[in-house]
């Protein structure tokens, strides 16, 4: 190698411009969003969830049948070009029935995600915000509820409530809160330590200004992933309800209400079992995959 | 400079921890025990001591997140645990900052640094729109960054910068005392420099008093003015710098400057250390008397009998040992 | 003084999500049986990387060693299976982290932890193992070994378990130990007791260490060699005695002038402008050029290593024979700036 005595020469060394790539405004939900797109199953989880939802909205409109009208002579007859799913043992559209069945599922598991987002968050966050003798009390109850499983405690309320769509909501919210409670309290509990909230106390920031700009935004990943999966759980624990004959009753069609009618002819028409336990099984997959896919993107520990 | 800015009087913080398991019988962490000392205008009084002997805890009772279990702190001769109105009380939070040790937890995840740096400023309501996006600037000028930064969110900067917005942060309300935790010990030896430089910088420029700790000795011996040293929740020495650095009197202040590697290794070669013998004792159970003297190689009978009081051995210097009478 | 670990063009990539992490970079160098060497340089320059290398520990995946020869004793370690190095680490060589907690099992004894080094190098029975392994807790200075068998590691502070692992890394007398960063997470008078101890068995045993750490006081009292790491890279080797009294390197220079000396008064510190190097994108120049106050014109080509004394070499356009600077620099130039 020639070098030359000008190559000794001060100059300055040429710098890395302020603003690189990596560093320009990204916000924290625009990576999170970045990195959920790059798992498959979450996407495809979203989109059917999406679809499913469309189709609970708008299908049973344009099927042209109704989920009640009986037609016996068009009894369990297999999937067609008339009916693409089926009829059911009076003759009713299963494709209809299987569509109006998503329209209670959905409905149920916002149900769900909204005590969970209430409730279930107020609870905790009072309690995680409110610290020493208040928290210890409130969260000694939620122990005591949560020795117990849920499903018990909805059935044993529906046996007292009687089945009936408005008593499952009755039911699952008195208790589908207690999981989303603990998580938000533990949340909150370590939150309310670390040193941005300190700083923000020690400038005299009010109670209400921490909450809101500091505790509650920095919860927020856990409570959207705790909710996402709390839907298909609240969903199954439906169909599992009416498939044991104490959820919502004919001729409305949940689909474990279709479920269990179609296990009665599992033998003949097989089909008329499959596409109502497919729906539960897609759906309740699909939000599994996009609350995993939502962890995997939004928790801390993950990132860079 | 006789008049004090901060005069901390008997102060004891005491942390009760439930640990059986029906929470009865009550086990309690005697975090700082009865520590006096004063502070006076524009100096920095450096705080050293080892892990768990209760720095952070003294940081944060003189900076009002804690309420003292005994004892008062008095700022400017006003007691700033006592409720003097909403106005009052305010004014002492704007007159007394921190700045934290970690940069990583320090700064909230969710919002820019413009939004951090202005919160303190809603807070207090000290400026409106165009005189406080100046103000905004300005503070982040001040601490070495480019406006540009504002828009940035903290995981976007690097630890060194993040202490500089923290810094920024507590400057917003125009302090004039500032308890440093630790300010530098999360950051890279060549970025502890640039921190320190900052605060001398800024110490010079807004006459502002330091509360600097550390367990890096030769950094405080770098900034104080003074230095108090802590020994599981009690002072054990406090003097003038170069005093403290030079006669050392206390056995545990001796022990912990000749523990300092220096960064020489010709005088590493040939350098006699006292090394003390065993562990730091839990705070949970500490030794009766002086704290010390499980590990002290001079103790005496009396050591373990009553507890020595801080007394001055001189002009500007204080032992808390029965050894210096 | 014969070769113990000859380390030839060592490099390590981590693959990561944001692209590809350059940790380490062309690196060699030798330790010379019975000697302490240093590796010194900022977080994330490649210091465990390195370490994790020589010991055949890196996670791979993610990261991948692309290049390099590692020798222990003339054996070459990069070509053992994993059983063979096994066999190798604990007997011949181990390692000391920067926090035992990791490195120790929670849920077994210590006692049991020790004695199952023996009982897998020296193939002793329980018993006897058991008994070395008071024995070796005995000559770290642990107070009580025979109850400390008995104990967890959670039961232990810091020093102990340091003192723990550090027993167990010389249980089989290995020649060569690496310590990462040993004293890092202690407090001073224990860091204290840590380097005493590492000292004297080093004399003791003739056990050669590299001592990993950011603290240039910590190498300074133990290492007689030391190299000074940058964005993955050696950029400066050289005797103890003579790096921290004519650093060769502006880096070095900078790193010594911007740590207070807790021994005497000082009067304004040095600080290294901008930021630490970011590995992701390393600039095709000299690494440290972004940050450096001597840049030249040549600096934005890789300068090599180039010999400015006995043992002692630099990373540095400066030093080149060629450079009109060359006197500067071996006369301490950059001290007296
Ligand atoms: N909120 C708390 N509840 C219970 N104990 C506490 C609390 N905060 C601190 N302690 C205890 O008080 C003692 C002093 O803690 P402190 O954090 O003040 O020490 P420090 O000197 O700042 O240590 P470090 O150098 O590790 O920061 C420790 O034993 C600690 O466990
Ligand atoms: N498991 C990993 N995955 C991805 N990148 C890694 C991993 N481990 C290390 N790195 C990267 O490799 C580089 C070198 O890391 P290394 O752990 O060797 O640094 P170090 O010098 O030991 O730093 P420290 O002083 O912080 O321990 C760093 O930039 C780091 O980000
Ligand atoms: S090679 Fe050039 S840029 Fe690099 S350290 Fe030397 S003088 Fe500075
Ligand atoms: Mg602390
Ligand atoms: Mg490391």
């Amino acid at each position: 190698m020639h070098i030359t005595p000008s190559a000794f020469h001060r100059t300055p060394f040429p710098q890395e411009p302020l603003s690189t790539a990596s560093a320009t405004g990204t916000s924290y939900w625009q990576d999170a969003w970045r990195r959920l797109q790059n798992n498959k199953l979450a996407i495809a989880g979203l989109i059917f969830i999406l679809l499913i939802t469309l189709a609970a909205i708008a299908g049973p409109h344009f099927s042209g049948y109704s989920y009640a009208d009986q037609n016996l002579p068009e009894a369990n007859q297999p999937p067609s070009s008339m009916h693409w799913f089926g009829t059911d043992n009076l003759g009713r559209d299963l494709m209809t029935r299987v569509l109006y069945g998503a329209r209670i599922s959905l409905s149920i598991g916002i149900a769900a995600s909204l005590i969970n987002l209430t409730v279930g968050v107020l609870y905790g966050g009072i309690a995680g915000y409110a610290g020493g003798r208040i928290d210890n009390i409130m969260m000694r109850i939620v122990d005591i509820l949560y020795g117990i499983p849920l499903l018990l405690y909805v059935i044993l309320l529906m046996v007292v409530l009687g089945p009936g769509l408005l008593n499952i909501f009755l039911a699952l919210g008195l208790v589908y809160w207690l999981g989303m409670a603990r998580i938000v309290r533990g949340q909150i509990l370590t939150i309310k330590k670390q040193e941005y909230v300190l700083a923000a106390r020690l400038t005299g920031a009010s109670s209400a200004r921490i909450l809101l700009r500091h505790l509650i935004p920095n919860s927020i990943g856990p409570i959207l992933i705790t909710t996402t999966l709390a839907i298909p759980e609240a969903i199954f624990t439906e169909a599992f309800l009416s498939f044991i004959g104490l959820g919502v009753s004919a001729p409305m069609a949940s689909w474990g209400v279709l479920a269990s009618e179609g296990v009665v002819s599992l033998r003949s028409y097989p089909f008329q079992l499959l596409y109502p336990a497919l729906a539960i099984s897609i759906t309740m997959l699909s939000f599994n995959f996009l609350g995993d896919g939502l962890r995997d993107s939004l928790d801390p520990r993950m990132r860079k | 400079m006789n008049t004090t800015i901060l005069s901390v009087d008997r102060l004891s913080k005491f942390f009760v921890l439930n640990r059986t398991f029906l929470g009865n019988a009550a086990a309690t962490v005697k975090a700082v025990d009865t520590v006096s000392f004063s502070i006076f205008p524009g100096e920095t009084l450096g705080l050293v001591g080892e892990t768990g002997c209760g720095k952070s805890t003294l940081a944060r009772t003189i900076a009002g997140l804690y309420s003292p279990t005994e004892g008062k702190v008095l700022f400017k001769g006003q007691n700033i645990h006592c409720d003097h109105g909403k106005e009052t009380n305010m004014l002492f939070k704007r007159q007394i900052q921190m700045i934290f040790q970690d940069p990583y937890s320090s700064l909230n995840p969710r919002m820019t640094i413009h939004d951090i740096i202005e919160e303190p400023l809603n807070i207090h309501k000290l400026a409106k729109g165009k005189e406080k996006e100046a103000r905004i600037s300005s503070l982040l000028l001040q601490v070495g960054l480019n406006p540009e930064y504002g828009s940035r969110f903290p995981h976007e900067c690097s630890g060194g910068q993040r202490q500089r917005v923290g810094i920024a942060r507590a400057l917003a309300v125009s302090p004039e005392l500032i308890v440093c935790d630790e300010p530098i010990s999360a950051l890279d030896v060549s970025i502890q420099a640039q921190i320190i430089n900052l605060l001398e910088q800024l110490q010079t420029e807004l006459r502002l008093t330091y509360l600097f700790i550390a367990h890096d000795l030769s950094m405080v011996r770098h900034i104080s003015t003074r230095v108090a040293v802590m020994y599981l929740g009690s002072l054990v020495e406090l003097a003038s710098t170069e005093e403290l650095y030079s006669h050392p009197l206390h056995p545990y202040t001796q022990a912990l400057l000749s523990a300092i590697p220096i960064p020489d290794p010709a005088i590493e070669s040939h350098r006699k250390r006292i090394l003390l013998p065993g562990d730091i004792p839990s705070p949970l159970d500490p030794p009766s008397g002086c704290k010390f003297h499980s590990r002290c190689h001079y103790a005496m009978p009396i050591c373990q009998k009553s507890p020595p009081e801080l007394t001055a051995t001189d002009l500007n210097h204080y032992t808390a040992c029965h050894l210096v009478k | 003084m014969p070769v113990l670990l000859d380390v030839q063009n060592l490099s390590v990539i981590f693959h990561t999500y944001a692209g590809t992490v350059r940790a380490v970079n062309n690196v060699s160098f030798t330790v010379n049986q019975g000697k302490i060497i240093g590796i010194v340089g900022e977080s994330g320059c490649g210091k465990s990387a390195t370490a994790q290398a020589i010991m055949g520990i890196l996670p791979q995946p993610p990261a991948e060693m692309i290049s390099g020869g590692i020798y222990l004793d003339a054996a070459e370690l990069t070509a053992l299976s994993e059983k063979e190095l096994q066999h190798i680490r604990g007997k011949k060589m181990s390692m000391i982290f920067q926090d035992p907690m990791t490195a120790l099992n929670p849920v077994l004894t210590i006692g049991l932890q020790i004695a199952e080094m023996f009982m897998h190098h020296q193939h002793l029975a329980y018993k006897d193992a058991l008994l070395q392994a008071e024995k070796a807790l005995y000559s770290v200075d642990i107070p009580a070994p025979k109850a400390r068998l008995e104990q967890y590691p959670h039961q232990l502070s810091g020093g102990m378990r340091q003192r723990v692992m550090i027993a167990m890394a010389l249980a089989c007398q290995p020649k060569l130990i690496i310590a990462d960063e040993p004293t890092t997470a202690l407090d001073v008078t224990i860091q204290a007791q840590i380097i005493d101890l590492l000292r004297s068995k080093n004399q003791k045993l003739g056990t050669s260490i590299i001592l990993i750490s950011h603290d240039l006081g910590v190498i300074a009292s133990l290492c007689q060699r030391v190299l000074v790491m940058y964005a993955g890279e050696i950029i400066e080797a050289a005797p103890a005695a003579d790096l921290y009294r004519l650093p060769a390197h502006p880096y070095t220079y900078g790193l010594l002038q911007s740590v207070p000396r807790p021994d005497r008064k000082n009067h304004g510190l040095l600080s290294i402008a901008g930021q630490p190097p970011n590995l992701l994108k390393i600039s095709s120049g000299c690494s440290f050029g972004p940050r450096c106050s001597y840049s030249m014109e040549i600096c934005r080509q890789k300068p090599p290593l180039l010999s400015v004394g006995e043992q002692h070499a630099t990373r540095c356009w400066l030093a080149h024979t060629d450079s009109p600077h060359r006197q500067m620099l071996l006369q301490g130039g950059l001290l007296i700036k």
